[in-house]
């Protein structure tokens, strides 16, 4: 069972609170969906998990399967078997996708890389992903569109076969065949792997593919509420607005929380 | 392909009709040799400098002739001028790798001829002192030019590019694009001046030049990945510095490129 355990995480950048005591545990087998308004902190959890420097952790830890995050490289994070999915992946003139990964898997699996079985792999992902097979030999992302992009994140997710899979608006800029395509390889490599995943979206369309386990609001950098599907839905014909204000009614299970501990 | 090679002084040739070429080697130290390539037909041409202290080259490529060049430069430390004179309508493409220990390069290309296109992708390591004076006009309208200089500074590397384009009054309707970006991996100074001298309304131009190293969001979305900080530069020159162009200069450039990284 891994584990990925987020207690009273504080962030902050040029001086303004991003997360305050965030608290979150997530399990192998467990698809966390986060959602709340712009500005709360969302996608900044996501990249704080991973590591990115320009985020100040001021208060709490990170821990992964008992290893605290805190003090290691991104890619030493990487390594551990987490994976970050970006809304918008960057596009990175003259290295190829296929050098790209080939470099990533040949550092993760050392001496057991083969060459023979990941073009072997690489080919099958591509096919099921209905990705053009010249895109493995471009830039990354080198000229791709916001789909391709996003398939593209899918495909090394299925490569790199992480443990605790985080991904940050997977849906912004898909249209509805590839918001599909995108969902349901998440949920096939879920089946297959078994990871923790957390998926942090606006919309209830994602939802659809992606079935979580937990529902979580954020607000102000913190989860103002917690449940399961009937969240999604609530907030998709209510808004976040009414959350504050009233208690959802009928089979809904809100709670409030404070810590998964 | 044609092949025009200048060893230690002495030329190589392996060319077709499509062009011609002379050599005029210059036996008084004070003087420069010189190379004239004259291209009459669209075809490919591979051009290699090596060893040689000084050079002149003059290259003209007649009306509506098309011709790709590839090029190497390797030498110790070298002096080199090129001159291009494109006619109408012809179309030049040039990939060219540097791996000298130091150069003054100039280049002047003459776009003589309407609709002529003048396209160059320059990739080198700086390990000393590096410059390149690049002059390009416009003397005809509906010309095109577009130059991609790319350097990656080290050691005791001086890297400098300046890149001068004129576009006179009256010589409507051009292009005109300088992309010039130096990694400089050390605390030596390197420098760009982006010079766009144009006097007529009539005119696409575009200049971009940037010194300094790989963004913190490329590096964190190759770590993300798992591949370690050093690893993750490695790439990004790699991919620098052979990013447009054949994969038989790639493999080339690799070479020299592992002699400094991997």
């Amino acid at each position: 069972m891994d584990t990925l355990k987020i207690s009273n995480l504080s962030v902050e950048v040029k001086n303004k609170i991003i997360l305050d005591e965030f608290s979150l545990e997530i399990h192998s087998g467990e698809i966390h969906a986060i959602m709340g308004p712009n500005g709360t902190g969302k996608s900044t959890l996501t990249k704080v998990i991973m590591g990115d420097s320009s985020y100040k952790v001021t208060n709490g830890t990170i821990e992964f399967n008992r290893t605290e995050l805190n003090g290691l490289t991104v890619d030493e994070r990487a390594r551990l078997g987490i994976f970050l999915g970006l809304q918008m992946p960057l596009e990175i003139e003259g290295v190829t996708n296929a050098d790209f990964l080939r470099t990533a898997l040949h550092i993760k699996e050392g001496s057991d890389f083969k060459l023979f079985p990941f073009i072997k792999k690489m080919d099958k992902y591509i096919e099921q992903l209905h990705m053009n097979p010249e895109m493995i030999h471009r830039g990354v992302n080198q000229g791709f569109s916001g789909g391709e992009r996003k398939k593209n994140e899918i495909l090394q997710m299925y490569l790199l076969e992480p443990k605790m899979v985080l991904l940050d608006e997977i849906d912004s800029g898909l249209d509805v065949d590839s918001l599909k395509l995108v969902g349901e390889n998440v949920m096939e490599y879920y089946k297959q792997n078994n990871p923790g995943i957390l998926v942090i979206t606006h919309y209830q369309r994602l939802l659809n593919y992606i079935k979580p386990t937990h529902v979580h609001i954020m607000k102000n950098g913190r989860i103002v509420k917690s449940g399961g599907e009937e969240l999604v839905k609530y907030v998709e014909e209510h808004g976040y607005e009414k959350l504050d204000k009233k208690e959802i009614s009928g089979s809904c299970i809100v709670k409030e929380i404070v810590s998964h501990e | 392909m044609n092949k025009i090679k200048i060893v230690s002084g002495k030329l190589e040739k392996n060319i077709d009709s499509t062009i011609e070429c002379d050599f005029y080697l210059q036996n008084d130290k004070f003087s420069v040799d010189l190379l004239k390539i004259k291209i009459k037909e669209d075809t490919n041409l591979e051009l290699e400098i090596d060893s040689t202290d000084k050079l002149d080259i003059f290259i003209n490529i007649l009306e509506g002739v098309h011709v790709n060049i590839f090029e190497y430069t390797f030498s110790s430390h070298v002096k080199i001028q090129y001159k291009y004179y494109l006619e109408q309508n012809s179309n030049v493409e040039i990939k060219k790798i540097n791996n000298v220990d130091a150069i003054k390069e100039y280049d002047i290309v003459n776009l003589n001829g309407e609709n002529a296109r003048f396209r160059r992708v320059l990739k080198t390591i700086s390990k000393s002192l590096e410059k390149y004076d690049m002059l390009i006009y416009h003397n005809a309208k509906n010309t095109s030019s577009d130059l991609v200089n790319h350097g990656v500074n080290i050691e005791n590397g001086n890297l400098i590019f300046n890149v001068s384009t004129f576009v006179p009054e009256r010589i409507s309707g051009c292009y005109a694009n300088q992309s010039n970006r130096i990694i400089n991996l050390t605390n030596s100074e390197c420098k760009i001046s982006p010079n766009m001298y144009i006097d007529c309304f009539d005119v696409i131009a575009n200049h971009s030049a940037f010194i300094g190293s790989f963004s913190d969001e490329e590096l964190f979305y190759l770590q993300s990945r798992g591949i370690p900080r050093n690893d993750a530069t490695e790439l990004l020159i790699k991919g620098f510095l052979t990013s447009e162009l054949d994969e038989s200069q790639k493999e080339k450039y690799d070479e020299f490129i592992k002699q400094y990284w991997g």
